[in-house]
């Protein structure tokens, strides 16, 4: 009688240990800036992030079970970016929505390779594919640079018909990587950048550099950088009447950015983006529910970490939150058609290959290309 | 000799920028002995204060520029209250650690008040350029070149002309001394930080429409600041304006003549030649032999 009861208090115990189990949240993790110099850049991934988990939830979860979004600072800096990454372990979450600035992730990339997580990252920096110093677990959900930088140099040529073509770049991993993507187009091209200039993250003059490049003739001029230098370009180009015609980097022409041009300065310049959510009449719906939820308008990176969450979801529902499971699954996803991008992680994929251009025009985006 | 000229300009405008900064930062070094590494906020938060008074409370520019430099004063008058008067007396590394945390923290709780996006405010002049014997100049530059010299003018008469001045240096050098004299140190501490704080608001502001706001605005500046600093003389207010100066022309004529990928190498280079020669700075001043 007493094994019999004991039996019966063994699998009473084990049952309500289940169920707790099913019943438990899905913890979902994320390491970003929300503090320091990234954390306006990176507002919109938490904004994705959060809507994502919204929508989800508001569904009744992952087969019942609710989605509970962990958020840690990285204070934008690389070692607050690896203590965030580590307090996230601690808390033992399904999967790691991660910081977008590249660096970051590189310093993060042994612990992600070993604990073997998937980890989400918006970095678009060539070096994380998984040829080159990316791990398994690690997924981009973000077109490379490798692909951005050079639609940015083929439209320079092709579409705008540029023959004397200036860079001028911050000097930073990100600058850097820009630089060496559009030099290898203009390489197989045949044509020679008549101007490389480059300045310092800090910098809020561009006087010589713009004039440089004015000299130089320059017809198009390819900028990279972090939204503080375009407001500063986008003044000292028309105050030194540079005429040729300019390509920023996808912080030019984020909604935040866009609001802090003086007048009609930025009318004409180009810019590229992953995609335009606020202007896509397919995704009309998310972009309005986006607005209405944050006051501002929807851009390509909210998006894509808007995705990475469904398809992370996608692969719970499907394998469970084992993470070995989970990354398996995960590499299998081809050309997964989210809001802000189209994602492949089989066959070594690395994320999105979506481009397009973009033009400003008192204070808002036309499309001006999709590059292939 | 246009470029050239442009270029000048440009160094000067930017010069003027680190020189107002080095300044605000050199007061409380030559008035109270302090290096406040929080100054950097201070400055940032001038510029948060000018956007909040012109784009959210509504005040023309002129009067959000009057309310910057007032709140930025009561912001100085309680920092002298509940952080550097319980600091007096302490081990200068102590001060340094403090004023440190401080900017932490004052970074942090912007983020919280006014969000993480970058914001910016108008120029009084609008956004159209001036052209003059073939440069062209943004109407804001000048206002700031001529702001900087009329400021740094004022003070610099004020300080070693008028007795309020006079009383300030006497502090600076030996604040016992300066007390057994009669002279009301602490109220002399007080005033540096208002002016220290005074200044820093002004220059927020100014910078805004150039810089745009970020809560990482004043950190960069403060670097150039403390650059200008050294290289002028620790602690010496003429120091601090012909160091901002010297930095600012240095880099620009660096970038444009040689090459932007090394134009801060070029100017800390400088720095370093200066400090070989003269390694109290261009204009030593006493205090420094005290820090």
């Amino acid at each position: 009688m007493r094994i019999l009861s004991k039996s019966v208090i063994a699998a009473a115990l084990a049952m309500s240990f289940a169920q707790v189990a099913f019943a438990d949240d899905i913890k979902l993790g994320m390491v970003i800036g929300t503090t320091g110099p990234f954390a306006g850049g990176e507002a919109p991934l938490v904004n994705g992030t959060k809507m994502a988990v919204e929508d989800i939830n508001a569904k009744g979860g992952i087969k019942g079970n609710k989605i509970q979004l962990i958020i840690e600072d990285t204070g934008s800096e690389q070692t607050g970016a690896i203590n965030a990454y580590n307090r996230i372990l601690d808390q033992e979450p399904s999967a790691i929505m991660n910081t977008t600035v590249s660096g970051f992730v590189l310093s993060q990339m042994g612990t992600i390779g070993d604990e073997g997580i998937p980890t989400l990252t918006g970095a678009a920096s060539a070096q994380l594919a998984l040829d080159k110093k990316g791990v398994e677990p690690l997924f981009r959900v973000r077109t490379s640079d490798l692909y951005v930088a050079k639609a940015a140099a083929r439209f320079a040529i092709d579409n705008l018909g540029g023959k004397k073509i200036a860079v001028l770049r911050a000097n930073s991993e990100f600058g850097n990587s820009w630089l060496n993507q559009i030099q290898s187009v203009l390489t197989d091209k045949s044509v020679k950048p008549v101007a490389v200039e480059s300045f310092e993250v800090a910098d809020r003059d561009f006087t010589p550099q713009i004039l440089r490049i004015k000299d130089a003739g320059a017809d198009v001029v390819i900028v990279s950088g972090d939204p503080p230098h375009f407001v500063v370009a986008v003044q000292q180009l028309k105050q030194l009447g540079l005429t040729s015609k300019v390509i920023f980097s996808n912080a030019g022409v984020l909604p935040t950015t866009i609001k802090l041009y003086q007048g009609d300065s930025a009318n004409g310049i180009y810019g590229t983006v992953d995609s335009v959510p606020a202007i896509d009449p397919a995704r009309a719906d998310w972009a309005k529910r986006y607005r209405e939820k944050f006051n501002i308008d929807s851009d390509y990176s909210a998006a894509e970490y808007y995705d990475g969450v469904m398809m992370v979801a996608a692969a719970i529902a499907k394998v469970g939150t084992d993470h070995e499971a989970l990354v398996k699954e995960m590499r299998t996803i081809k050309d997964y058609a989210g809001i802000g991008n189209t994602y492949s992680y089989a066959d070594k994929g690395d994320g999105g290959r979506s481009v397009a251009i973009v033009q400003i025009g008192d204070g808002k985006l036309t499309l001006a290309a999709t590059i292939k | 000799m246009d470029t050239f000229l442009q270029v000048l300009i440009a160094g000067v405008t930017m010069g003027c920028i680190y020189a107002f900064v080095a300044l605000g930062f050199t007061l409380t070094i030559a008035a109270a002995g302090v290096v406040n590494f929080s100054y950097s906020e201070w400055v940032t938060y001038g510029g948060f204060f000018g956007v909040t008074l012109y784009s959210i409370v509504g005040l023309p520019l002129w009067a959000a520029l009057i309310g910057t430099v007032i709140l930025c004063v009561i912001m100085g008058y309680v920092f002298q209250w509940v952080v550097f008067r319980p600091l007096e007396g302490r081990h200068f590394l102590t001060i340094v650690t403090a004023t440190i945390g401080i900017s932490v923290s004052m970074g942090a709780l912007a983020t919280l008040v006014w969000g993480p996006y970058p914001l910016t405010l108008p120029t009084f002049f609008g956004n159209g350029t001036v052209e003059f014997g073939g440069i062209s100049f943004f109407p804001h530059n000048v206002l700031i070149i001529v702001l900087a010299i009329a400021l740094i003018s004022v003070l610099q008469f004020c300080l070693t002309k008028t007795d309020i001045g006079l009383r300030l240096q006497a502090t600076a050098q030996d604040p016992d001394a300066a007390r057994l004299m009669g002279i009301p140190v602490r109220r002399m501490r007080t005033f540096a930080y208002c002016l220290s704080a005074g200044l820093a608001g002004l220059s927020g502001f100014l910078v805004a429409p150039l810089f745009v706001v970020t809560t990482t605005m004043g950190f960069g500046l403060m670097l150039k600041g403390l650059a200008a600093t050294i290289v002028g003389g620790w602690g010496s207010l003429k120091g601090a304006v012909f160091g901002g100066l010297i930095i600012g022309i240095v880099e620009a004529l660096g970038a444009a003549y040689i090459s932007s990928e090394y134009k801060d190498v070029i100017a800390f280079l400088i720095i370093i030649v200066v400090l070989l020669f003269r390694p109290r700075g261009l204009f030593p001043e006493r205090i420094a032999e005290k820090l």
